[in-house]
């Protein structure tokens, strides 16, 4: 197992170093200035050239990109070019709420879209398959920031069951924070639901359709010993792969989630950084979600050797 | 199950009987505002020009003079951390006797003389100040005796009280606290409230400062939210999570807020001038000609119908209404769509223009140059426009690479700032002193730097007078409307003053400001 671990980890290396070129070359393409973003419209030449030298943007290309990477290596994301903080310190003050809101999502969606996406299986072509589907359809569909003014509507102001923004709660009062956390996680994790249950039920269509569900049929087994234990455990396979990759789509979806609810986050993070063209700030948050989905996929490869044998021993 | 259950529910009773019991023992009055942009640019005050920062940095600080609340017109600006002050008759010298006992924020003392030098030559160095041209004149800045400031000029200035008034470099700093800590991410002012947190992309909360020389302010905490979804700001307005937040400038948004029973729908000055300003020296532009037609073809009646009559205010000078050495006694460009043909066909261009721009996505530009588009159109003036983002645009038309640029300012209420920024040629864009001459205009320098220096004040609004009527004659741009600020304001907010305009761009509150 920790062969198996290092040597995915050490295949993702070139990864994350081509992501890094790319970020860099990224970031400085799009047009516009960070010094003309932090010091406004009504800024001098003069005072802008001196802006521009006091956060290294006046060297070279070449020059900014060895000193990006030599960072880097040394986990040195730089400081952020509008409000001179540590890039590290501005990205781990909201990392957590990112994670949470993910993590939170990811598991709302799991325990109602994989069962959803099993039972439409089962009884597919019946009147709960299509209420299923329908359910699904329309988590997929819509998008986030949709989702999120509609729940903020009729859940947050006229129910008034949730806060309309979601802030800054510090860990020691946990249930506020969950409070605050609970409609951002709600509008995410319906999106998030439809994903898997669609998966799950062509998943489990696939599985149910193979000829060692049949033998065990024939077996005589009962129906939920076939279903459950030689139909989900393989129908597992592919709907925990996808719900791995889902996480990417899920990260895209928190920045607009984030930026409704007002949350703290890497959503809020970046559209800043981008507002004020921030590079160090905006490559430390590309760096970041490049490490975290790389990591997710990291973790859903070892979990298949933990669900099914026949990976690990392959490999 | 059920245990688990029933004791979250419990502990959520208990919570709930918690938070109810703190608010009875203490009920802080907070402001909650909340602006549409993603961040705070900079905490500042001489390093920042962005809205969102001058609205905060607004109520933190204090200048020698001040803009007097609710009003921004230069002329009525009066005492602030100075109680007088004398000018020689050359206007080169100027003395001001401080105000005894103010003190700073967070126990960082008492102002005096030493704070206001340290802030002026603070506002003067590019390395610490995004303003510094504006201090160019500064020769000297010295303290007589702790309440005594005295300011040396090389020549005399527009406004010597603008630039110290509580805007941009004028703002006074705490010496103590900017050579000690960290001014850039702790502010240390003067000013009615003061600075206690930033968390980045979330908020500013201010608390009051209860040895605010003016007296302690009633409102206890100021928190400056930024949040950048206009449906999010107005669905925290209607829960009431927001007592103040920055609106959509048109009127189809004015109507709809004002459907809800709890808001005043607050348009102030200063207006954003918006103006379209035509590349004087290429392209078929350079034909005056044709710079006419565009300003004939040109509907500004049509033009805010759309946009909405209670969030704009007509102008057809280069100068925006209100600011020193403003004059409507321009040459008018009536709507005259034969006449603009006629100009064109005279210039050669019988058979139409066609011009490729640059324009921001952001909306408050972007409609009036679809609307201007549109309108050109039916002179056979054709608009090909590259969309691009807002921060794009700005460097992109600091390039030079748009022949015509719609832009919208606001600036420091003195014909100079816009002249000087606007139309005299040191200010070019593309050159290394340029800021945001986007015509290449050229023909009003000698009225424009007369004026800057010129003590007689009659003299002074003459020259201003003809730099505007020269710049109209040539145009060098076309003003087109003014936009108005616009924010959605609680009805149990009650500034304790009239509220018509703020030089800060936003609703400042002060000591005498009061929520129900």
């Amino acid at each position: 197992m920790l062969v198996f671990t290092l040597k995915r980890l050490l295949a993702s290396i070139p990864t994350l170093f081509a992501v890094l070129t790319v970020i860099f070359v990224l970031v400085r393409i799009v047009p516009g200035d960070p010094a003309l973003a932090v010091l406004g419209d009504s800024a001098s030449e003069e005072v802008i050239q001196e802006f521009r030298k006091s956060i290294g943007i006046d060297k070279p290309l070449w020059e900014q990109y060895l000193v990006f990477m030599g960072d880097v290596l040394q986990g040195n994301l730089g400081l952020s070019m509008a409000t001179g903080k540590t890039v590290v310190e501005e990205v781990s003050n909201v990392l957590p709420y990112t994670l949470e809101l993910t993590v939170a999502s990811i598991i709302i969606g799991v325990v109602f879209g994989i069962p959803l996406g099993i039972f439409s299986a089962i009884y597919r072509n019946h009147f709960f398959d299509y209420l299923a589907r329908m359910v699904s359809l329309l988590g997929l569909s819509f998008p986030a920031f949709y989702i999120s003014i509609l729940f903020m509507i009729y859940l947050s102001v006229e129910w008034d069951w949730f806060p309309v923004f979601s802030e800054y709660i510090p860990w020691s009062d946990p249930l506020t924070r969950l409070y605050h956390l609970a409609l951002p996680a709600l509008s995410l994790g319906v999106i998030m639901i439809g994903y898997v249950a669609r998966t799950s039920r062509s998943s489990m269509l696939e599985v149910l359709g193979e000829d060692y569900i049949r033998t065990a049929k024939s077996k005589g087994l009962p129906r939920n010993m076939v279903v459950f234990k030689h139909g989900f455990r393989n129908a597992l396979i592919p709907i925990l792969t996808l719900t791995g990759l889902y996480l990417g789509l899920l990260m895209g979806n928190s920045v607009l989630t984030e930026i409704v609810f007002n949350r703290p986050g890497l959503g809020g993070l970046i559209v800043g950084s981008l507002e004020s063209r921030d590079y160090t700030m905006l490559q430390g948050l590309i760096v970041t979600y490049a490490f975290f989905i790389v990591l997710a996929n990291l973790i859903t490869d070892i979990s298949y050797g933990l669900v099914d044998p026949r990976v690990k021993n392959n490999d | 199950m059920k245990k688990f259950v029933t004791k979250t529910v419990s502990s959520l009773a208990v919570l709930a009987a918690m938070t109810a019991a703190q608010v009875e023992a203490k009920e802080v009055k907070t402001i909650n505002m909340a602006y549409g942009s993603a961040n705070a640019g900079s905490l500042d005050p001489h390093f920042s020009t962005k809205s969102q920062d001058k609205n905060i940095f607004g109520m933190m600080f204090n200048g020698l003079v001040r803009f007097k609340p609710g009003d921004t017109n230069p002329a009525n600006i009066e005492a602030d951390l100075a109680e007088s002050w004398t000018s020689s008759p050359d206007g080169l010298v100027w003395t001001f006797k401080l105000r005894k006992g103010v003190q700073f924020h967070a126990g960082f003392g008492e102002m005096t003389a030493e704070d206001v030098v340290y802030s002026l030559n603070r506002a003067k160095d590019p390395k610490t100040s995004a303003v510094a041209s504006d201090y160019k004149s500064f020769k000297d800045v010295k303290a007589l005796d702790p309440y005594t400031v005295e300011i040396t000029l090389n020549n005399p200035v527009p406004s010597l009280l603008g630039l110290v008034a509580n805007y941009h470099g004028g703002n006074v700093v705490s010496k103590k606290a900017d050579m000690e800590g960290d001014f850039k991410t702790h502010p240390v002012g003067t000013g009615p409230f003061a600075f206690v947190e930033f968390k980045s992309k979330q908020y500013v909360k201010l608390a009051a400062h209860k040895e605010y020389f003016r007296g302690a302010p009633q409102v206890d905490e100021i928190v400056y939210s930024y949040v950048p979804v206009n449906t999010s700001r107005e669905l925290a307005f209607k829960k009431g999570t927001l007592d103040a937040f920055s609106g959509t400038r048109e009127e189809r948004w004015v109507n709809r807020m004002s459907r809800n029973k709890n808001i005043n729908i607050a348009v102030f000055a200063p207006g954003e001038l918006r103006t379209l300003h035509l590349n004087t020296k290429s392209g078929p532009l350079a034909d005056v000609r044709v710079r006419r037609a565009i300003a004939h073809a040109i509907d500004r009646k049509a033009i805010t119908q759309i946009i909405g009559n209670s969030v704009t205010r007509p102008n057809t000078s280069v100068i925006p209404v209100g600011y020193l050495g403003h004059t409507q006694e321009v040459p008018q460009y009536e709507h005259d769509l034969d006449k603009a043909k006629a100009l064109l066909s005279e210039a050669g261009y019988g058979d139409g223009v066609t011009l490729e721009i640059i324009i921001t996505k952001n909306e408050a530009l972007l409609k009036p140059m679809q609307i201007v588009q549109a309108q050109l159109a039916k002179a056979n003036i054709n608009l090909v426009m590259n969309v691009v983002e807002h921060p794009a645009f700005h460097a992109q038309i600091r390039k030079d690479l748009s022949p015509m640029v719609l832009y919208g300012a606001a600036r420091f209420p003195v014909a100079d700032t816009y002249l000087t920024q606007f139309y005299e040629s040191k200010s070019t864009v593309g050159t290394p002193t340029g800021v945001t001459n986007f015509s290449h205009c050229d023909v009003a320098d000698d009225e424009i730097q007369k004026a800057r220096v010129e003590t007689d004040q009659q003299k002074q609004l003459d020259y201003w007078k003809t730099a505007q009527i020269k710049i109209s004659e040539n145009v060098c741009s076309v003003p087109l409307f003014e936009q108005m600020q616009v924010w959605g304001i609680s009805k149990d907010i009650d500034f304790g003053y009239e509220f018509n305009g703020s030089v800060s761009l936003g609703p400042m509150f002060n000591e005498q400001t009061t929520k129900k």
